[in-house]
């Protein structure tokens, strides 16, 4: 098992956000995890990155590749941040530092886990810049120069520049344009996949998951409501949570008798 | 054919100057009509929201004119004409969370635009009226502030908001990028609602998204680097793209 | 009006409901009840210092100078041998007149400044940030001297000199958030249908920079406390004759080294009334704000 959460239990201030959620990603599988905001999924983000906030209270066990997370300190998570496991955001705006340029952005975590030549890690963040479909040119340009999709597969590239075997996606779709939207899911699907990686993928829109994910996990209130392959529960969703989800994903994508594009 | 309610003719808008100028319009004409709601449409940095803008009198054009029931808005001559507009339409933004006073109830957000218009009249009965239509319950929303409401409450709040002076047009600048799928849903129900209670009124919503606007628009412009690339009704223009363009912004609102 | 009052729009609570909500989230706080709890007795003893001090300010004693406290004297006398507690309880009057004046006029010119700063016109708000930037290199000492000079040393100086000062310091800070509220769509929408700049500024604008103004304002009182024992130690404040903590203070400092504990009681006055004043900002701060407090946040429809 690439990652298993069990039995996780998360409260703050006092409030339960999550509540007794198991769930895994199993080697190279791709997983999502959906729900409406407020439903505690980035929470569950956050504990398995070990990034929530000190009021927070956990309970239940968090494994990567066997290795118990809950409990370790932050040292230790520092280390497995960025090498371990890779991360994209929900808004590149936010998680790119403006001051850098392409190339600088992308080699942070080298820098950080890896012990390298200035020419290996240049070597490295071209070929990856290649693998996100940037051209090479763009490595030295600044992060705020590009545009949206483009900035995305900068975070994309930064978050497997390092080869981890996990990488989180948090909403990386959300903040972008329908056009572009379509190119980031294919292309994260791709890489993953390129890389034998494992992926938890995190969104709230059911059209989405279904082109990143094989299995999810329908988050509601804190709870896992649901869960089983992506497109059985898109064909035949058995709560009522998981129904509303998968009626306003159909009811918002297109059904043109004669249009194209379509597959 | 009905009343022309809106037109811009014409418009170019410049940003910048010298080097860094940049061209957001490059020679747009549309028209909207009494009752007609018609969606602008095209990726981030195609100028939709920029000729939106400038239409309901949000932004100055470079060049070009924007006419309200057949009389400029633009310039001196128009100052008059443009407050017209402005107390004859509604905007509803992309994020209800910026769009509404964080310190107001959704109650004194709703009435605010109604107090700034009619002096007394029956202030509590139309707030009350443009909570329902919105599609929210007034006696459990409105004393709440916007932290304590879901995205997609809020942004009904932020249509009440819009709709409470019965305006003859509503701008809706990207109404649901900000909302979960799911709310989405609520707000194409809540747009429609609005329309049903008011067939008059012509709406134009700017959306990325070909997968919302099918649902609330009679008709379509396509929109790509400043220029009207396609227009029609929706319909149309969904089983007969006659752009590249148009057929990409198809293929992705279909998955 | 009459018909507003069951309206959903005028669904508010009194503004005195408000203020006692308030309160009582602040007396909540371990930090809020202490500055309370001085800012009360504060105010009594300077009531009451109005009518009564236990020894006439003006009784001197030339047999028992610099006398240690005592049942007759419970804080001991000065040089002159007049009582020292009679003294601080006068003082912490005019201390409590300055602090406030002080508020209210840096509260005024700090609106006024704001509301220049986030104005429409290039020439109000540009204006405004270059006056700013000018006067706010004027040093308070430097102000309070220059009033001095025609006005002579006087309340008035210290309050125009601190309200001046700190209204401007005011301004400055909220600036960038009152500049985001104006840039705001909700400003923007309310200004398309037609509410009018003031009523913006007033409704909008004030309510979302309150929580900065609060804690400014105490400081602001907090230091101009500060600031009149500083300047009535130069000779430049509260004019001699007239009780004040530093007038306390300059009478006792000269002699620090051999009755260090005149200058104790008066030091100790002026540090627990500084540190009540900016602890209650702090708790006024997250009291009055809908967003930090929930319980302002609660529907209630009023009796």
């Amino acid at each position: 098992m690439a990652l298993e959460c069990e039995g996780l239990s998360i409260d703050i201030g006092g409030t339960s956000v999550v509540r007794d959620v198991s769930l895994s990603v199993g080697d190279g599988e791709r997983v999502g995890l959906i729900g409406s905001s407020g439903s505690g999924k980035s929470m569950i983000v956050r504990s398995v990155m070990g990034l929530l906030p000190p009021t927070a209270h956990v309970s239940g066990s968090v494994r990567l590749h066997g290795n118990e997370l809950a409990g370790l300190d932050d040292a230790s998570m520092s280390l497995l941040r960025g090498s371990a496991i890779g991360m994209v955001f929900q808004n590149p705006q936010n998680a790119l530092n403006p001051v850098l340029t392409v190339a600088q952005q992308i080699e942070l975590p080298l820098r950080l886990h890896y012990d390298l030549s200035g020419g290996e890690r240049r070597a490295r963040v071209l070929r990856m810049l290649g693998k996100v479909g940037l051209p090479e040119s763009f490595a030295d340009r600044s992060v705020m120069a590009l545009s949206g999709g483009q900035q995305q597969r900068v975070g994309i590239a930064t978050a497997l520049v390092t080869s981890p075997r996990m990488i989180i996606a948090d909403e990386p779709t959300t903040a972008l344009d329908a056009t572009t939207q379509r190119q980031i899911v294919d292309l994260l699907r791709e890489l993953v996949d390129e890389l034998g990686a494992s992926m938890l993928f995190i969104t709230h829109d059911f059209a989405v998951l279904s082109r990143a994910t094989t299995r999810c996990y329908v988050l509601h209130e804190g709870r896992i409501v649901e869960s089983g392959s992506t497109d059985g529960i898109l064909d035949h969703p058995r709560t009522t949570y998981a129904k509303t989800l998968v009626e306003a994903a159909k009811a918002l994508s297109l059904h043109v008798e004669e249009g194209n594009g379509d597959e | 054919m009905s009343d022309v309610v809106l037109e811009a003719r014409g418009v170019h808008k410049t940003f910048g100057r010298g080097k860094t100028h940049h061209e957001a319009l490059r020679g747009v004409d549309l028209v909207v009509r009494e009752g007609q709601s018609v969606a602008v449409i095209g990726e981030s940095g195609s100028g939709k929201s920029t000729l939106t803008r400038i239409l309901f009198g949000l932004d100055c054009p470079t060049t070009g004119d924007v006419l309200f029931h057949g009389r400029s808005i633009t310039g001196k001559e128009g100052r008059e004409r443009l407050l017209a507009l402005r107390r004859a339409s509604g905007v509803v933004y992309q994020n209800p969370f910026e769009s509404l006073d964080p310190r107001w109830t959704a109650a004194q957000s709703v009435a605010e635009p109604l107090l700034a218009q009619v002096a007394d009249a029956n202030i509590d009965e139309r707030v009350d009226e443009a909570f329902r239509v919105a599609g929210l319950d007034a006696g459990r929303y409105a004393n709440r502030f916007p932290m304590d409401l879901s995205g997609g409450q809020a942004q009904r709040v932020a249509i009440a908001r819009a709709m409470v002076t019965s305006p003859q047009v509503l701008l809706a600048d990207e109404p649901m990028s900000a909302i979960d799928v799911a709310a989405r849903v609520q707000i194409v129900d809540s747009l429609r609602r609005v329309r049903e209670a008011n067939p008059d009124m012509a709406m134009v919503v700017v959306s990325h998204d070909l997968g919302v606007v099918q649902h609330i628009a009679d008709r379509l412009v396509v929109m790509h680097n400043g220029l009207v690339v396609e227009r029609g009704e929706t319909h149309a223009v969904l089983r007969h793209p006659t752009h590249e363009y148009t057929r990409t912004l198809i293929a992705a609102a279909s998955w | 009006m009459t018909n507003r009052s069951r309206s959903v729009y005028a669904r508010k609570r009194s503004p005195w409901r408000s203020i006692g909500i308030v309160m009582r989230s602040v007396w909540a706080r371990g930090t809020g009840k202490f500055s309370l709890i001085v800012l009360a007795i504060w105010l009594v003893v300077s009531l009451v210092s109005l009518f009564w001090t236990p020894h006439s300010l003006w009784a001197t004693d030339g047999y028992h100078v610099w006398s240690s406290p005592s049942r007759a004297h419970w804080l001991g006398t000065d040089g002159t041998g007049a009582d020292i507690a009679s003294w601080l309880m006068a003082g912490a009057g005019v201390d409590l007149l300055i602090a406030v004046l002080t508020v209210v006029v840096a509260l005024a010119i700090g609106l006024l400044l704001t509301a220049c700063m986030v104005a429409r016109s290039t020439v109000l708000s540009r204006g405004s940030v270059v006056l700013i930037d000018a006067l706010i290199s004027i040093p308070t000492i430097l102000v309070a001297l220059m009033l001095a000079v025609p006005f002579g040393a006087s309340v008035g100086v210290i309050v125009a000199a601190c309200g001046l000062s700190y209204g401007l310091n005011m301004a400055r800070v909220c600036r960038p958030q009152a500049l985001r509220v104006a840039n705001s769509s909700f400003v923007e929408s309310a200004r398309h249908s037609g509410v009018g700049a003031w009523r913006v500024f007033m409704r909008h604008v004030v309510p979302n920079i309150r929580s900065v103004m609060m804690v400014q304002l105490s400081l602001s009182a907090g230091t101009a406390v500060l600031a009149e024992a500083g300047l009535t130690y130069l000779g430049v404040g509260v004019p001699s004759g007239v009780p004040s903590w530093g007038h306390s203070l300059a009478t006792s400092a000269k002699f620090i080294t051999v009755y260090p504990l005149t200058v104790v009681w008066i030091g100790g006055c002026v540090t627990i009334a500084v540190i009540a004043l900016n602890l209650l900002g702090d708790a006024l701060r997250d009291a009055s704000d809908p967003l930090t407090n929930p319980a302002l946040r609660q529907v209630d429809y009023g009796a």
